[in-house]
C-alpha cells in the first residue's frame, strides 16, 4: 500500500496503517533522537512519545506537499526539546558508551566497529544543533536534502552549505579527539 | 571528508531494541486519537463560496419572512381587536365580581333590618335608650344655657 493512502487510513483512526507507519519510521527517529538524548532508555521513551503525539494528532495532519518524515522529525525535535525541560540534569553520554554500543547487531563480534561509531556520536554531540540535525538526516537516516530543508524549514542552498560547515567542524573535532587519545596512549 | 561520511553511514546500524517496537508499538495503538476541532474548514477556498451563499440565502429568507409581518405588533388590526376583546372579557368578569358582592351586602343588610332578634336594632331597646337619653330639669337649664352661650 502506497505511503499516502496508509496516511490517510490512518488519519481516519485505522491503527493497523499507523503500525506500517511506525515500522517503517521508528528505527529512524530512534537513530534520530538517540544522537541528542544520549542514552538507550531516553531515546526509547522520546521515541515513545513523538509516535504517541504523532498518533494522538494524526487527524491535524495535513499533506503540505512535504514528506511525513518530516511532520515527524518535527515532532522528535520538539520532543528532545520538552525532555532536556523537563529532565535538567540528564546523564553525560560520555559515562555511558556501552549503552550505545550494545544497539549495535553482531556488536560482540565486532568490537572496533562499535568503538568507531560510539567516537562519532560523541564528536557529533559537539557540533550545534542545526550542524547535528543536518548530519544525522543526512548521512545516518538518509533524507534528501529536499526533505531535511522541508523538515529544518530551511533552503535547500542553506542546508547545504550547513552541511558542508558541519563536515568540516566534524573532522576537526574528530582529529582533536584522535590525538587526544594517541597521547594519552603514549602517556 | 569521505572518511567521516564513512564513519557517519557505519551508525545507521544503531536499531531499536525489537521488545521496545513491540511494546511501544502496541501501547501507542491502544491509546484513542485527538478528535480535530478544527475551523480551517470555513476558510478552505472550496468551501469558502458555499458557505458565503448559504449565509446570504438564510438571510434573504429571514428578510422576507419578516417582510410579510408589519413592523410595529401595536399597529396591527387583529392585535389591536385580540387586546380589545381580551379587555372586554375581563371588565365584564369584574363586574360580575362586584354585582355578586354587592348583592351579599344589600341581602345581609335587609336581613338585619328584619331581624327583631337583632339587639342594637330592636324597637323597644331603642325605645329604653331614647327614654334614657332625657335629661333632668336642671340638666336641661345647663343645656339651655350652654346652647346660648355656644350659638
Amino acid at each position: 500500500m502506497k505511503e499516502s493512502e496508509l496516511i490517510l487510513q490512518a488519519k481516519k483512526g485505522e491503527a493497523e496503517a499507523f503500525g506500517t507507519l511506525y515500522d517503517t519510521y521508528a528505527p529512524a527517529i530512534y537513530r534520530f533522537v538517540l544522537f541528542k538524548v544520549g542514552t538507550k532508555s531516553d531515546a526509547e521513551d522520546v521515541t515513545h512519545q513523538v509516535f504517541l503525539k504523532a498518533w494522538k494528532s494524526m487527524k491535524k495532519y495535513r499533506d503540505e506537499g512535504h514528506p511525513f518524515s518530516s511532520w515527524l522529525y518535527r515532532i522528535a525535535q520538539n520532543t528532545v526539546i520538552d525532555h532536556y525541560r523537563s529532565n535538567r540534569s540528564h546523564a553525560n553520554i560520555d559515562t555511558l558508551p556501552e549503552d550505545t554500543l550494545s544497539e549495535m547487531p553482531g556488536f560482540e563480534e565486532n568490537v572496533d566497529r562499535g568503538l568507531q561509531v560510539e567516537f562519532v556520536r560523541r564528536a557529533i554531540r559537539e557540533l550545534d544543533d542545526t550542524g547535528q540535525n543536518v548530519l544525522l538526516m543526512k548521512f545516518v537516516n538518509d533524507l534528501s536534502n529536499k526533505e531535511i530543508s522541508a523538515t529544518l524549514q530551511k533552503s535547500e542552498g542553506a542546508i547545504r552549505v550547513i552541511q558542508h560547515r558541519a563536515l568540516k567542524q566534524l573532522k576537526t573535532i574528530l582529529e582533536k579527539h584522535a590525538g587526544n587519545n594517541h597521547t594519552t596512549h603514549k602517556v | 571528508m569521505r572518511e567521516i561520511i564513512t564513519q557517519l553511514t557505519k551508525c545507521k546500524e544503531i536499531t531499536p531494541r525489537a521488545g521496545f517496537m513491540n511494546v511501544s508499538r502496541r501501547e501507542i495503538l491502544r491509546e484513542r486519537q485527538d478528535m480535530a476541532l478544527s475551523f480551517d474548514i470555513f476558510f478552505r477556498p472550496l468551501y469558502v463560496g458555499g458557505f458565503a451563499a448559504l449565509l446570504l440565502m438564510l438571510t434573504l429568507s429571514y428578510a422576507l419572512f419578516s417582510a410579510t409581518k408589519p413592523a410595529y405588533a401595536s399597529l396591527d388590526i387583529q392585535n389591536i381587536q385580540h387586546e380589545l376583546d381580551e379587555l372586554t372579557i375581563s371588565i365584564k368578569l369584574e363586574e360580575i365580581a362586584y354585582g355578586e358582592s354587592a348583592a351579599k351586602t344589600v341581602a345581609s343588610a335587609l336581613r338585619e333590618i328584619t331581624d327583631d332578634k337583632i339587639r342594637h336594632l330592636n324597637p323597644r331597646l331603642l325605645e329604653n335608650e331614647e327614654r334614657s337619653f332625657e335629661l333632668p330639669e336642671e340638666d336641661k337649664q345647663i343645656e339651655e344655657l350652654l346652647n346660648t352661650v355656644i350659638f
